[in-house]
């Protein structure tokens, strides 16, 4: 079963929102150039690579210099991941002021966006202030906004992003413009206009699921700012507008857990009316309504009493215990699931439940003991170097280059705790750039295998072989055509022995047939081997040669992949540890306090 | 109080994982990056150096047949095409739906790079596909040609394009002949 790979894509567009969407661009075929319709079926098909080596054969025979052949050329090279030669052509495209205003803001936003992703972010800042310049950058307004913001905030400077999304009010054009200025706000610590900005995504309205993602981020973020507060008593209409089964949904109702608990604090927000049942307060609502949903959790819940709790200190806890013990049972690799287990048996020890409590934490300990042994086992994946591999294997002969993305995740146990840094783009730029290189190396050894003595005399033998010698025969001079019709075997061969023994034939066959071969090879050369021209074997000494460096290469990108992969491994089993730790402590505790109650013998 | 100072606890360690910068690779990535451009363009030059000598030496002029594959209709979706030339199966080919999309947005697929002697020969050509859009119970349907054609001694192309028939979910294909700097 491959995972989806949804939910860390919405997760990606809430933090990146434009940059991560590729750009449409679109080229007709050109008019009476059947050639560069062949380039087109390439860059159509993503294969940027050939797409680029035939528009280049094309440019190298033509006379003139064709801005419309050189800035296809150019997307393509940097779709391919070349960006220094497609920033050179992109800049003389530019100033020799060929291209329409669109044209020229599409080509700015392609370089920007490439900067900024490959992490060249005051390349990137350098080429949005460049652009501002153009009249074309009016076009790309929001999205210039949006990407400057990003590489601010990614630069540490809200205030400066803060600038860049409330000019023009381009917040008012984009949601994701709206949540980034929202987290500028709060980074730049004016934390009330940042949350008023992520009360307002909170509680539209919406139906797109990219929306509804973006909705349950910001109520996410909105709702954790407040709890970082202790102000959860407005935390939890927050939370409570997060549907039960969306991407986040596992982080809300942890929160919501502890914002029961903190609820006698609050701000100044409303709960929305948009809330339906999908929706956590919906459904929890639900949940302690008998007879509605799932018996098993209400007895679970055994221990609650139904109907409305008074203000007290164990009635909060007690409706802490709703939303964690619907979280208890999620898939554990959830770092909000591994939390939630101590978080359980925590509140039980609080309401006085110490056998359940000590219940929760042995299960705890043994969940958290099983999840550190998944973390080796994965990191023990990663390097034995079949992570990588795996995942590059869908669309493996595609060249996509830079407009690969990675769509689902494979069914690999080290992918599972890998999905947060998966959507980000270090290490989404690092898979492209192995994966470029895995398909280079595919197609350069193609090429070379071509270019050795063996591939050139089967590609040439392509044709019908009966064909082949039909014809040669048919252009072929009798055999025996230049021999001088002079020529006597008696005499030139010297006494062949007729009625001779066999051993006197042999001997006679090693003395002179040897000449006798050379004479006739000499004489018919259209039958030898074809030899490898010069040009072709150079060529295949150079691939071999770049084939060894492309051999480097891979494994020091294979080693980068792995070592970003293998750091987030390590830093969430130090929290699983962390976590373990105190589930021992927590159950050692309980162990001494049901002791002090048994009288020694 | 308590649950506080153990939300606080909690709390710090759960939000210490979420927002914890992990660690920033950029450097090491735009180290690689440079280095793999260096590489890609070494390789884009030898794959243009590499793909005009075999046309060259392995595709010589008087044996030089190309075949492509166009489409003009845009309510099919191609799955697979086959090709004979002289009774011998010398072309298969199964479409991806990037590569049938590439097609209907005016792209030629070079289908077929061989070396053929002058003179006469037969294609016969086999297109298999479904009118319906992304519906795999959908019928499928079939469309086969069969040409005779003079290969000359000059380098030859073939272009084999799908064209809707006026009436009916009927597919028609044209064979035009292009010159090799058209």
């Amino acid at each position: 079963m491959r995972q989806s790979f949804r939910g860390i894509a919405l997760a990606c567009l809430a933090v990146g929102g434009m940059a991560n969407a590729q750009f449409e661009y679109e080229y007709e075929p050109a008019a009476g150039s059947f050639a560069f319709n062949q380039a087109l079926y390439e860059f159509y098909s993503q294969d940027h690579f050939s797409a680029a080596v035939l528009a280049l054969g094309l440019e190298q025979q033509g006379d003139d210099a064709d801005p419309a052949l050189s800035r296809f050329i150019a997307d393509n090279l940097l779709d391919y991941g070349l960006y220094r030669d497609a920033l050179s052509r992109y800049r003389r495209l530019l100033q020799a002021d060929v291209l329409s205003a669109d044209e020229r803001a599409a080509i700015w936003m392609r370089i920007a966006r490439y900067e900024y992703e490959r992490g060249y972010f005051d390349a990137a800042l350098a080429t949005l202030t460049e652009m501002r310049v153009d009249v074309g950058a009016r076009r790309e307004r929001t999205a210039r906004a949006q990407l400057l913001a990003q590489i601010q905030m990614r630069l540490g400077e809200p205030a400066a992003a803060v600038n860049a999304l409330n000019e023009g009010r381009v917040y008012g054009n984009s949601d994701f413009a709206r949540y980034n200025l929202g987290m500028a706000y709060i980074a730049d610590e004016d934390v009330r206009r940042g949350r008023r900005e992520l009360d307002i995504l909170g509680r539209q309205l919406v139906t797109d699921p990219t929306e509804h993602a973006l909705r349950d981020r910001a109520n996410l973020a909105l709702a954790y700012n407040y709890l970082a507060e202790a102000k959860g008593g407005s935390a939890r209409p927050v939370l409570q507008r997060i549907r039960l089964n969306g991407p986040y949904s596992d982080e809300a109702l942890l929160g919501l857990g502890w914002a029961e608990i903190a609820s006698d604090r609050a701000d100044e927000v409303r709960q929305t009316d948009a809330d339906n049942v999908d929706t956590i307060a919906g459904v929890l609502g639900a949940i302690l309504r008998p007879g509605k949903v799932d018996e098993d959790l209400r007895q679970r819940l055994g221990l609650l009493r139904s109907g409305n709790e008074p203000e007290t200190e164990e009635g909060r806890f007690r409706r802490a215990l709703v939303p964690w013990l619907e979280l208890e049972s999620r898939d554990p690799k959830n770092p909000a699931v591994l939390e939630v287990q101590l978080a359980i048996p925590y509140a039980l020890a609080e309401l006085g439940e110490d056998d359940k409590a000590r219940q929760f934490y042995e299960r705890a300990v043994i969940r958290l003991e099983r999840g550190r042994d998944g973390l080796d086992k994965a990191i023990d994946g990663i390097r034995s170097g079949r992570m990588v591999e795996t995942m590059i294997r869908r669309d493996r002969d595609r060249e996509a280059g830079w407009n690969w993305r990675l769509r689902d995740l494979p069914d690999a146990s080290e992918t599972y705790y890998l999905a947060k840094i998966l959507s980000e783009n270090q290490f989404q730029e690092a898979l492209k750039n192995y994966r470029d290189l895995r398909q280079l190396q595919r197609r350069l050894a193609f090429d070379k295998q071509r270019l050795t003595d063996e591939g050139f005399a089967q590609n040439r033998a392509s044709v019908n072989p009966n064909r082949l010698i039909a014809r040669r025969l048919a252009d072929q001079p009798p055999l025996w055509g230049s021999v001088p019709t002079t020529l006597k075997l008696e005499t030139q061969l010297r006494r062949f022995p007729r009625n001779e023994t066999l051993e006197g034939l042999l001997a006679w066959t090693y003395r002179y047939a040897p000449s006798l071969r050379l004479q006739l090879e000499q004489r018919s050369p259209g039958f030898a081997a074809p030899s490898l021209p010069l040009e072709m074997a150079e060529l295949g000494q150079r691939i071999d040669i770049t084939l060894e460096q492309l051999g480097e290469l891979l494994r020091d990108a294979r080693a980068l992949l792995e070592s970003i992969a293998v750091g987030e491994l390590e830093r969430q089993k130090s929290q699983l540890t962390r976590y373990l730790i105190d589930a021992r402590f927590a159950l050692a505790r309980q162990y001494d306090k049901s002791q002090l109650g048994v009288p020694e013998e | 109080m308590t649950a506080l100072r153990a939300m606080t606890l909690l709390f710090a360690i759960a939000w210490c994982g979420s927002a914890a910068a992990q660690g920033d690779h950029y450097a090491e990535l735009q180290l690689l990056d440079q280095r793999i451009q260096s590489l890609k363009a070494q390789a884009l030059e030898l794959s243009l150096a590499s793909h005009a000598a075999q046309t060259q030496y392995l595709y010589p002029d008087e044996q030089r047949l190309r075949l492509f594959v166009t489409m003009d209709v845009f309510d099919f979706e191609l799955d697979s095409v086959t090709i004979e030339l002289d009774g011998q199966t010398v072309s298969e080919h199964s479409y991806t739906p990037r590569e049938v999309y590439a097609l209907k947005r005016g792209g030629a697929q070079e289908l077929l790079l061989t070396n053929l002697a002058p003179g006469s020969h037969e294609l016969e050509a086999r297109f298999v596909g479904r009118f319906a859009k992304r519906e795999q119970d959908a019928p499928s349907y079939e469309k086969a040609i069969s040409l005779s054609f003079d290969k000359t001694r000059a380098a030859q192309q073939l272009e084999l394009r799908l064209e809707p028939r006026p009436r009916g979910r009927e597919l028609n294909v044209r064979v035009f002949a292009r010159e090799a700097g058209e």
